[in-house]
């Protein structure tokens, strides 16, 4: 049976693997038919950014295209693109105006607690994955 | 009716990074008490489930008293082969974590 899982991002891309975690845990439970809802806040607001860009590491001297880094917004992009009208994805918009980070790939949408607030009373579960 | 509720907890860090003991969560501890409870370790948590690691008697008698999984991408990433893990620790796929996630009845923290 399908269900609606709502979660809760805190943690700013590329710091932890807990980013890394919890794409894994959304990409699973989409490929499972179940619809998720993302409520980005605080630093997670980061991750659908547009202007990021994958870079060279020249310590190893490798190019951009060796180094295939991969970026936050492109994996939010990717979920969206596999699982048309599956995965909602809200950034909290003052965390956004706090770091001036409104620009953001086709897909996100502006939102606010009360949205995670209604998310939670009408999910079948809720998942909250805190910043260290 | 509602479901009999049981309890996940994913668990990310090391226990014995930070200064900190190798203990079981006491939280963990007092849910496993009173509920079914299924542990994930991932991230650096999987470090403690290695035989021969600080946390390995901790770990085991965590297995004692709730499930605990290991998350396999994890154990991957740090070379840490099933065979290295502490009694009663299982290697898991997201997809079964995603499961019981979203088993009626079940109460999920990510700590």
């Amino acid at each position: 049976m399908t269900a609606t899982l709502t979660v809760t991002l805190m943690e700013p891309p590329y710091e932890t693997g807990t980013t890394t975690t919890a794409f894994r845990l959304i990409d699973a439970a989409l490929r499972a038919g179940h619809t998720v809802k993302v409520f980005a806040y605080e630093g997670a607001v980061n991750l659908t950014m547009a202007e990021q860009a994958p870079h060279p590491n020249p310590v190893k001297g490798t190019s951009v295209e060796e180094e295939s880094h991969p970026t936050t917004k492109d994996w939010v992009a990717a979920l969206l693109r596999a699982h048309p009208g599956r995965l909602d994805w809200v950034n909290c918009g003052l965390c956004v105006d706090e770091r001036g980070a409104g620009n953001w790939i086709e897909g996100a949408r502006r939102g606010g607690p009360k949205d995670f607030a209604q998310w939670v009373l009408e999910s079948d579960q809720c998942l909250v994955v805190p910043a260290r | 009716m509602a479901s009999t509720p049981s309890y996940l907890v994913i668990h990310t860090r090391d226990p014995l990074a930070g200064g900190r003991d190798g203990g079981v969560d006491p939280l963990v501890e007092a849910l496993a008490a009173g509920a079914p409870t299924t542990v994930v370790l991932a991230q650096n948590a999987v470090l403690a489930a290695r035989r021969g690691s600080g946390a390995a008697e901790s770990v085991a008698r965590l297995a004692s008293s709730a499930r605990v999984l290991a998350d396999d991408f994890s154990l991957h990433e740090r070379g840490i082969r099933a065979d290295e893990l502490v009694g009663g620790v299982v290697p898991a796929a997201m997809e079964e974590v995603v499961d019981l996630l979203m088993a009626g009845g079940c109460r999920a923290i990510w700590r």
